[in-house]
């Protein structure tokens, strides 16, 4: 069992007046980013939302060599002068941000691009301290059951930032498919044991439904 | 080390109770997780909702900048109407208020989607096309400082809102249940609801789909607030609803109530 890279949850909560302006010098950066080759880390997705907290980006990073790579990273880019120069740009569009660092679950599959158009959710669960290792052995069994139409984008827990967050990534062709698809996991002999033992290991729960930014990889 | 943990347990299972020693020195097995949870067998889409109906409410909570309320309300109310009346969009207007105790400068606006999520999705579509949108979009924002939504359905056992004279004040209130408590709240909500009904207080009652999940508003009309304490209290002279406030308060993770003003526009006055 492979433990896999170090992911990064970025989540902006931008003015909502700039929210047109920050996207397009964001997209800018990321591609600069992701396109120079001098840094080991590459975007998996980059979405605003569109129900649940709005005006807020989402931004999902994989760094290729875990923490060595995140602090590599860190240090080029308070070096680069472009970079610098869009942060100040950005600080001014933005009300707060915050961001998680987060391993992959193992038997989630790791996230690949995907051609749209799509809808993404992303349901964020608050566990109680204590409950991971049975959050993961319940899901472990679980996920099967969710591969209906292949919506299963990803799943994580946090390891710096908010403790004990669990996030999972799911893609759909519409509200009307998300709500058809998660329907007919009842419908399968297993899932509602998942659900009874999980949620009683759940704090707090919410869900965003998230639009893809043009510079996604997951579309 | 939460990593390692993980890789070590799908090896060796893990269990589900735990030992603990007792004060006195004895061995207790006691169950880690406490709480009892219904063991659901469908969505609670299906269990609590009507089917035959399938509409779909949005609320939207807008968080305005103080000094920009007036403004707000001027710019919001007229493509609101448009969007209400307009035939072309599959939406109505259930009601439209400021708050006025609780959350301030806060605008909180209920939507009917008629024909549910394809009904949601055409009118965004539209929408997305629709220039004088995109300009009021654009003109709000600036008046704006954050703001959030929730996609809900109605409970089976309230009544669909329907449009009222005033005036009337509104009070919604939302509760954040403990996740896994729903259907539980479902239940004792159906029998109580009718201990409620002295003076058509309900308007609407509603759980979440998507935003803060294992939410719940109800929202209640009263012509004043000596009123709503009036009608609050004679609940208790019902048998049952003590109950009813013994039975969910448990389940309640947060509370909170927003006393609302209708605006004009507001169906709901």
């Amino acid at each position: 069992m492979v433990l896999t890279l170090s992911s990064l949850l970025a989540v902006h909560n931008v003015k909502p007046e700039c929210l047109d302006d920050y996207n397009l010098v964001t997209e800018e950066a990321i591609g600069h980013i992701c396109h120079s080759g001098d840094y080991p880390c590459e975007i998996v997705g980059s979405w605003n939302t569109w129900y649940g907290e709005q005006d807020q980006a989402v931004h999902l990073w994989r760094y290729v060599g875990g923490y060595p790579a995140l602090m590599e990273v860190s240090q080029k880019l308070s070096k680069d002068k472009k970079f610098c120069a869009f942060r100040e740009k950005r600080g001014q569009m933005l009300h707060s941000r915050r961001n998680q660092l987060l391993l992959e679950f193992s038997f989630w599959n790791d996230p690949q691009p995907r051609t749209g158009p799509n809808i993404y959710e992303l349901r964020t669960y608050q566990l109680k301290p204590g409950t991971m290792i049975e959050w993961g052995n319940n899901w472990a069994r679980a996920i099967r059951f969710r591969q209906e139409n292949d919506e299963a984008v990803g799943g994580f827990f946090s390891q710096i930032g908010e403790l004990y967050v669990v996030h999972h990534l799911w893609a759909y062709k519409n509200l009307q498919s998300r709500v058809e698809t998660r329907a007919s996991a009842w419908q399968k002999s297993g899932w509602e044991e998942c659900v009874y033992y999980t949620v009683p290991l759940i704090r707090r729960m919410e869900s965003r439904i998230m639009i893809p930014l043009s510079i996604s990889p997951l579309q | 080390m939460a990593g390692q943990l993980l890789a070590a347990v799908f090896r060796h299972g893990c269990a589900h109770s735990r030992c603990l020693p007792h004060a006195s020195g004895t061995l207790q097995l006691r169950t880690f997780f406490e709480q009892k949870v219904e063991a659901r067998t469908d969505t609670h889409t299906n269990l609590l909702s009507k089917k035959e109906t399938s509409s779909l409410y949005k609320l939207q909570f807008h968080n305005v900048k103080p000094d920009c309320m007036d403004a707000y309300n001027d710019l919001s109310a007229n493509i609101q109407n448009k969007l209400h009346r307009s035939p072309d969009y599959p939406c109505e207007l259930v009601g439209s208020w400021n708050t006025w105790y609780g959350e301030q400068d806060q605008a909180v606006h209920l939507w009917r989607y008629i024909g549910g999520y394809p009904a949601l999705t055409e009118v965004m579509e539209k929408l997305k096309q629709s220039k004088e949108y995109a300009t009021f979009r654009k003109e709000r924002s600036h008046l704006l400082q954050s703001r959030k939504n929730q996609l809900l359905m109605e409970f089976s056992f309230w009544n669909e809102p329907k449009p009222r004279t005033g005036p009337n004040i509104y009070e919604l209130r939302s509760y954040q249940l403990r996740p896994g408590t729903m259907i539980e709240w479902g239940n004792n909500w159906a029998r109580a609801i009718r201990f409620r009904q002295e003076n058509d207080e309900a308007v609407g009652g509603f759980f979440s789909q998507i935003g803060d999940l294992y939410m719940v508003h109800h929202l209640w009309a009263y012509t004043d607030l000596q009123f709503r304490a009036d009608t609050r209290n004679a609940a208790w002279e019902k048998r049952g609803w003590d109950q009813n406030v013994y039975y969910t308060v448990p389940l309640v993770q947060e509370m909170q109530s927003r006393i609302m003003i209708p605006r004009p526009i507001s169906p709901l006055q």
